[in-house]
């Protein structure tokens, strides 16, 4: 358990954006790209 | 209880992370970063989603971060504070994790601010060091959409508690 000493106050933060990368974000930089997954496609 | 100040930009906190294998009925295996303690609560932090702080204590009746409790998802002030930290976890709860990782969170929600860190209500991951197998290191890269400086598992700073 951490010792962060004695409590002091309650705040309270309301953010305009959540710091949460939703699903459509891109990944960050410098992340490798693999192959896209081959796909039979019937005629 | 009304917080003193309300604000909107998240607070910055240092703190580390277990990596643990994470077992889906439906999915491949993966790993997910988990918190460094055995009592931490919640266990798992989930990818792209903000964690959120629960109560563990079994007589719990309370919303967490709770003033007078223990409970929140803690974060220190200090970055040497918090890897000092880190180090001692290493050590004591080494064998139960496949890598660790230490960095930034950001923090919001209600917050009840201590002396040398916060127990915060919603988190998620900033930024992170890794020290794990390479292709465990990119997973959380790419699961967590965060920045991470991958090191080799053989890196980690070790201490030995007496």
């Amino acid at each position: 358990m951490a010792d962060l000493g004695d409590p002091l106050r309650v705040i309270e933060i309301t953010p305009l954006e959540l710091p949460v990368p939703s699903e459509d974000d891109p990944l960050p930089a410098g992340e490798p790209v693999e192959e896209p997954e081959h796909v039979e496609v019937s005629e | 209880m009304k917080p003193e100040a309300t604000y909107l930009d998240p607070i910055g906190g240092w703190r580390a992370w277990r990596i643990m294998i994470f077992l889906s009925l439906d999915k491949p295996v993966s790993w997910r970063l988990a918190a460094s303690g055995t009592h931490g609560i919640p266990k798992f932090w989930q990818p792209r989603v903000a964690t959120d702080a629960v109560c563990g204590r079994f007589e719990s009746t309370h919303d967490a971060p709770w003033p007078a409790c223990t409970c929140g998802i803690h974060a220190y002030a200090d970055r040497e504070e918090a890897f000092e930290q880190f180090l001692y976890f290493t050590a004591v709860n080494g064998r139960q994790a496949v890598g660790w990782a230490f960095g930034r969170v950001s923090l919001w929600g209600r917050i009840v601010e201590h002396e040398r860190g916060w127990r915060a209500e919603h988190a998620y991951p900033y930024d992170l060091t890794v020290w794990a197998m390479p292709h465990v290191a990119a997973s959380i890269q790419s699961m967590y959409a965060v920045d991470v400086d991958a090191r080799p598992h053989s890196e980690l700073p070790r201490v030995v508690i007496a």
